[in-house]
């Protein structure tokens, strides 16, 4: 804890931005511990490029490791007008990305329950749709299973194709309902996505317990 | 006008019937039976714990574990010290009828009567529908306690023999419970590996697989009881541990036989419990004591209340989804006293305990009061709080990968983080399941299926199933969407398979005469089944299909083969009726070069029936078929006979030497339906790329 004195952000620069964006969610503590993990992997340099999350051993394991790494640099992540990849992330972004995963609040009302909810959907909706026209194709979608089924490399792509398919349908099915043969379904849009994850509390699910305000943080 | 079922809890019928069999009994002069400790230990409670285990949700389970233990152990034993200290204290207070009942009696008490009883609590909430996080936590509750309450109930019997009790005593009491609890799962976990090593290898002896649960799991449970180990935590233990690679071993007929005999059988064990527990309370000896009673009564309410509120208020600050007021209200409602207590205390003997029939008295008081009184009301209660209840939702494909996808990112950002979290361990163990354990305890090909394939495998067949059974009725469902592959991937890469319009009339036709002759083949079907107990053949050809479909693809990418079919025999029915892909489609011939095979059918032909062979390296009859060499093995047969007479029913005419069971898979899957299956995709004959 002594070491954590130095380097510690006193306040960077466009603090106001951060500060009113996580200003419930995260004590000074955690962005503190948050610090120091950006600087180990950054090397201690100010930025991080896509090549430093190469240090982490234990993403060599997960089958989305890809997409996971991409929603870093995701501009329409980071909150800025323009679209595509940033090339590097400062630590400001790297809490802003963080912010996307802290846990909900007993003293929310509806509305910014929704809106909490329709942010992390939202971050989830652009790791499905890679190329970032708004929409996930059927190629995309078979993308994702092909990625999440790549831990198995005797497996064949027909599967994961058919999976796809059949979840597609499926979503359009939700969608749509009853669609003629003529009609195509394009894709999936921002709103069926909201439609599909009725069933699923995301609000509950999708956070990491480390941004929890009550827990003890770790030193390592 | 609400039934009297609407009212009044299942369980409180059978008590009140029980009441009066007792009754009619005594009235008669003989003398009632009365629930022997052993008879409910060893026969009557092992189903129902083990129908839970097995069926238990997991995922909510291993969620909200932390929570569970907490409110197992230390409720537990918060209503224990409890209770026996505020009786103790009564039973100073009460007179000469109670003064001679010591402290350690009296502690001995609440420890019988402090523990929630599973039985009681699953017979109560399966009626109340309420969401899965409260009903795991209460049930799950009353499941682990066990352990505590094994552990306090020989503590105290034993230190009732002594003379003095050392503080060396009460360590060791405390330090048995983690013998007891571990010790017992412990003895599940082994007899759960054991259970599911042994369903590797019965794949040529289906009938009896369901029998090597039941055994196994009834062996845990005894060697545990043999060791005065938690019976119960080690026979969930076993069933937690077995399910998933029993699962994946056994055929489909062994997995529904088990299902329907676990619940069959605690379905039994629940009802003579109550009834027993009704004639017992008519035939034993009673003795009441109004102070006695009274009070064991007021001061178990309120030490169910204060546990609860106490834990909760600890609880939630570590909780992500606090515990509301309206939660906790149901948590400690729903703390019902049942049959374990009344055995355990019918185990006491008289020589220590003279009071034994004051005790009895006062537990079915109390077991009575919490049955009748609090499962009444808890439905009313339940709406008029407005619980949330339990979502009925399908589970989706849909689900399953979103489910399995934010599983992943978080595991993702927890280890950016370089924090070692819930998601973290959960992915070691999952990965340590895939690379070692699945490998010894799942036969053959299934070791490597991951759980998204395993999922989806599982829905189609259940699709096909469900289209099997309805299919010859002729009835739409009534959710039916027409959605189809063409919605989504118009577009006819080089790749795909062609898909050309068929105006809707033309497919509907073809589908109801597919329908049709479906449903008169549905006789045949029956007359397989029923001589068929030891073989499966469906579910075999089943697995088999979908072996060869992956073989099929593979040899089809090699081969470049496709179907064409001149596009004039469209309409004619026979056509359709030799169609067996999922398809009803037709196929318009392509521009084909010279090196690519054709494969013709040519039903109308007044010669002999010709048979065509896909996938087969014998081209019999077939011209412009390369042979394949390295395929070995026969392929999918689709023999197209011209009827001889046009009364004819059969879609398909046995072929000499084709596998009934084949045929049965293609008269199944032949009929598409009207409602999309995943499948649809990916039609059962691999069409030309």
């Amino acid at each position: 804890w002594g070491q954590a004195q130095m380097g510690v952000p006193r306040v960077p620069r466009g603090s106001a931005s951060v500060t009113s964006l996580l200003s419930l969610a995260v004590t000074s503590e955690q962005i503190e511990h948050l610090h120091r993990r950006f600087k180990q992997l950054s090397q201690d340099q100010l930025t991080i490029r896509k090549e430093n999350f190469d240090s982490i051993p234990d993403l060599e394991f997960n089958p989305i490791r890809g997409k996971i790494v991409h929603a870093f640099f995701d501009k329409r992540n980071l909150r800025q007008e323009s679209d595509g990849l940033a090339e590097e992330i400062n630590f400001e972004d790297f809490l802003t990305i963080m912010s996307y995963f802290r846990p909900i609040e007993m003293n929310m009302d509806e509305e910014q329950l929704d809106r909490f909810r329709k942010e992390k959907l939202k971050f989830l909706f652009h790791m499905y749709d890679s190329d970032h026209d708004g929409k996930i194709t059927l190629q995309e979608y078979r993308n994702v299973v092909e990625e999440l089924l790549s831990g198995n490399p005797h497996l064949e792509k027909e599967s994961a194709r058919s999976i796809a398919d059949g979840a597609m349908m499926e979503a359009a099915s939700i969608c749509v309902g009853q669609m003629g043969p003529d009609q195509v379904y394009e894709g999936i849009t921002f709103e069926d996505f909201l439609k599909m994850w009725q069933g699923i509390d995301i609000e509950t699910k999708m956070h990491v317990r480390f941004l929890n305000v009550d827990t003890i943080a770790h030193c390592y | 006008i609400p039934s009297v079922s609407n009212i009044v809890p299942e369980s409180c019928l059978l008590i009140v019937v029980g009441l009066l069999v007792g009754g009619l009994i005594k009235g008669v002069g003989e003398k009632p039976p009365i629930l022997k400790s052993d008879i409910f230990f060893l026969f009557l409670l092992p189903p129902i714990i083990l129908d839970a285990g097995y069926f238990l949700p997991l995922r909510p389970f291993t969620e909200n574990l932390g929570t569970i233990l907490i409110f197992a152990v230390v409720g537990t034993l918060w209503n224990a010290f409890f209770l026996g200290g505020l009786m103790y204290a009564v039973c100073q207070l009460g007179g000469p009828g109670l003064n001679h009942i010591g402290l350690l009696a009296n502690l001995l008490f609440g420890s019988i009567i402090s523990a929630v009883d599973p039985v009681a609590v699953l017979a109560v909430f399966e009626e109340i529908h309420i969401n899965e996080l409260l009903h795991i936590l209460v049930f799950g509750e009353s499941l682990l306690n066990d352990a505590v309450t094994v552990v306090l109930y020989h503590l105290f019997e034993e230190f009732a023999n002594f003379e003095q009790i050392t503080i060396l005593d009460i360590i060791l009491g405390f330090l048995s419970f983690f013998v007891v609890s571990l010790g017992g799962v412990l003895v599940g976990v082994i007899y759960g590996v054991i259970a599911a090593f042994t369903s590797r290898f019965t794949s040529h002896i289906r009938v009896i697989e369901p029998l090597f649960v039941f055994l196994y799991s009834y062996m845990a449970y005894l060697s545990a009881e043999l060791f005065h180990l938690s019976g119960i935590m080690a026979l969930i233990a076993a069933g937690v541990v077995m399910r998933p690679y029993v699962e994946a071993n056994i055929s489909h007929k062994s997995h529904t036989t088990i299902k329907y005999f676990l619940k069959m059988w605690s379905s039994v064990s629940e009802t003579l419990i109550f009834i027993f527990l009704g004639v017992s309370t008519v035939a034993g000896h009673h003795y009441w004591n109004w102070t006695f009673v009274i009070s064991t009564l007021f001061f178990c309410l309120i030490a169910r209340v204060l546990g609860v509120l106490v834990l909760t208020w600890f609880i939630n600050k570590f909780r992500i989804v606090k515990l509301t007021p309206k939660d906790q209200f149901i948590i400690a409602y729903g703390g019902l006293r049942g049959a374990i207590a009344f055995s355990l205390g019918y185990l006491l003997d008289y020589e220590h305990f003279s009071m034994r029939d004051m005790f009895l008295t006062a537990i079915i008081t109390v077991i009575f009061f919490t049955v009748f009184v609090q499962g009444m009301t808890i439905r009313p209660l339940v709406d008029l709080l407005a619980v949330k209840k339990k979502q009925e939702t399908k589970r989706s494909i849909n689900e399953e990968i979103h489910t399995q996808f934010l599983d992943h990112l978080l595991t993702g950002i927890e280890d950016i983080c370089g924090h070692y979290g819930h998601h973290h361990w959960k992915d070691k163990l999952n990965r340590f399941n895939k690379k070692y354990v699945k490998k010894c305890l799942i036969a053959g090909e299934r070791s490597k299926e991951p759980q998204l394939i395993a999922f989806y495998h599982k829905m189609e067949m259940k699709q096909a199933i469900e289209l099997v059974e309805s299919g010859g009725i002729g009835k739409i469902p009534s959710a039916v969407s027409t959605v189809s592959i063409q919605n989504i991937n118009p577009q006819t890469l080089p790749l795909e398979r062609v898909l050309p319009a068929l105006s809707k009339d033309k497919e509907e036709e073809i589908r109801k005469i597919l329908r049709t002759n479906l449903q008169k083949t549905r006789q045949r079907l029956r007359s397989y089944n029923r001589h068929t107990l030891v073989a499966d053949p469906y579910e075999e050809a089943w697995n088999q299909m979908l072996l060869r479909r992956q073989k099929a693809r593979q040899l089809e990418q090699k081969m470049n083969n496709y179907l064409t079919v001149p596009a004039h025999r469209v309409d004619s029915p026979t056509m359709s009726r030799a169609r067996i892909g999922s398809d009803p489609l037709a196929y318009e011939p392509k521009e084909d070069s010279e090196n690519l095979p054709i494969i013709t059918i040519d039903p109308a032909s007044p010669q002999s029936p010709e048979s065509v062979d896909l996938m087969s390296e014998e081209p019999k009859g077939c011209s412009g078929l390369p042979p394949s060499p390295e395929e070995d093995e026969e392929g999918l047969v689709m023999r197209v006979k011209e009827p001889s007479s046009p009364g004819t029913d059969d879609v398909f005419t046995p072929g000499t030497g084709d596998s009934p069971s084949n045929q049965r898979m293609l008269r199944c899957l032949s009929d598409p339906g009207p409602r999309p299956e995943p499948e649809e995709g990916e039609p059962f004959i691999p069409k030309g790329q």
